[in-house]
């Protein structure tokens, strides 16, 4: 019986202690952000490469699976005819899927060449697995130039930004993540402002003066200001603006242009406008203000 | 040294499942929990240090796939399994709908845990009651499975044996 609670209070200590110790992990992380990438590197190594293999199962799953069905029900007289045409159908639902592909690449390219980008094209592999945050990992690591603070982004608009790089791998922190704040303008008045993450699928433009002038429908571009992201990308449009009273500011929400569930192919952009140094000052800013609005 | 690697190996395949769902389009709110079944499972068949310390790696490991804040996690899922392990001598889980009510109640605790540690939801909305209690539910449903599965493996390698008011051998 003794043994019993002595082996009770071993456990509550230790857990104490090591419930300290998460605490004080947590706040060194919040101030520094490269603490953060140290264990994630390596563990996007070993988790990675599974992703890889079920996104080839899926794929490789998909292929035989609509063949199956092309080939079901041929009967012995068309045999060769049914089978040509089920081949045919097969060769045209992959060249379909190919076309699809290259569309997409395609609109990599040109947003390539017209925004003088210069990037890495990546496919998304995975989700963020604890679901609480946004995230996706993508198959380009810094084997490929790939380094923390680089900006992603789509045909369609701003993706987010690297949090996390290991050889082969990359985790993406999504425009909707809490962690996440670009600077941006809105494209016809030009009101500043910067977007965040409220981890749902949209975000809000936060520091926006009651006085300028925000309406449902406005284009919300980036501003190019953080350092990280190039000027004039579309990050969303102004989905509500909600004005309360007794305060400076205007809740203005904004719907993100790209489906950020439905991502397959982004843009690492490797050259020219991210400064990385910045980007770990903005987070722990970023967190820091967190912090801060919550002690007040 | 068998456990602790058996256990770093369950986390990692956990992790990765979970991530592997969520690409494969389940929505973030149904992803069951992987990870806090095995810690409920190491509440009751490893209550003691072993266990405290593999929670908190566990929940290390979850902190870093995340690559942002390194420690709610670990934090949240060493106070559930203190209180599990506390009371494993008293709380039977030998039935499904037992696993099932326990990690129900594990999975709403951790979360909330993790909001306050991690400061991720400092103004609630009415997406986060969903997603616990959607999280809380799928992770739920897979538990008796799991620790089904925990229990056969664990007892193969390690040859620990759990006593009575711990067992999970018969989920």
């Amino acid at each position: 019986m003794s043994t019993g609670v002595s082996e009770k209070k071993k456990i509550a200590a230790l857990s104490f202690a090591l419930l300290c110790c998460s605490l004080l992990l947590t706040a060194y992380s919040a101030r520094h952000p490269s603490f953060a990438r140290v264990g994630a590197t390596a563990l996007f190594e070993v988790v990675a490469p599974l992703h890889a293999a079920v996104d080839f199962a899926e794929d490789s799953t998909r292929s035989v699976w609509s063949s199956y069905f092309g080939l079901v029900g041929v009967s012995k007289e068309n045999e060769r005819l049914r089978s040509r045409i089920s081949e045919l159908d097969g060769e045209k639902g992959l060249l379909e899927e190919y076309k699809r592909e290259n569309d997409r690449l395609r609109a990599l390219l040109d947003l390539n060449s017209v925004s003088q980008l210069r990037g890495v094209a990546a496919n998304v592999i995975g989700d963020e697995p604890s679901g609480w945050g946004q995230g996706v990992i993508v198959n380009r690591g810094s084997l490929l130039g790939v380094r923390v603070g680089m900006a992603v982004v789509h045909p369609k608009g701003v993706v987010g930004q690297v949090v996390a790089v290991s050889p082969n791998y990359s985790h993406v922190l999504l425009l909707t993540d809490h962690a996440s704040g670009v600077d941006v303008m809105t494209q016809d008045s030009r009101v500043r402002g910067v977007v965040e993450g409220v981890g749902a699928d949209h975000c809000e433009l936060r520091y926006v003066s009651k006085q300028t002038p925000v309406r449902v429908g406005d284009t919300v571009v980036t501003s190019g200001m953080d350092g990280i992201f190039p000027k004039g990308l579309i990050v969303g449009g102004v989905s509500k603006v909600a004005v309360e009273t007794g305060t400076l500011l205007q809740n203005v929400e904004v719907a993100v242009s790209v489906d950020l569930d439905k991502l397959e192919e982004v843009l690492i952009v490797t050259e020219g406008h991210h400064q990385p140094a910045k980007v770990e000052e903005a987070q722990s800013l970023v967190k820091s203000g967190k912090q801060g609005k919550r002690r007040e | 040294m068998t456990k602790g690697l058996l256990s770093l190996l369950y986390a990692l395949v956990a992790i990765a499942l979970q991530g592997i769902l969520g690409h494969l389009g389940l929505a973030d709110r149904f992803i069951p929990q992987f990870l806090l079944v095995f810690v409920v499972y190491l509440s009751f068949a490893e209550a003691n240090a072993f266990g405290c310390v593999m929670s908190f790696v566990v929940g290390l490991i979850l902190d870093f796939s995340s690559a942002v804040l390194i420690g709610p996690w670990a934090g949240s899922f060493v106070v559930i399994f203190c209180v599990l392990a506390l009371l494993s001598r008293r709380l039977f889980i030998d039935s499904g709908l037992a696993a099932m009510v326990i990690t129900f109640a594990s999975v709403v605790v951790a979360n909330i845990l993790f909001s306050v540690f991690g400061d991720e939801y400092p103004a609630l909305t009415w997406e986060y009651p969903q997603k616990v209690l959607g999280q809380a539910l799928s992770t739920s449903l897979v538990a008796p499975i799991v620790l089904g599965f925990l229990s056969r493996r664990w007892r193969r390698t390690s040859g620990a044996y759990m006593g009575r008011g711990s067992s999970v051998s018969a989920v």
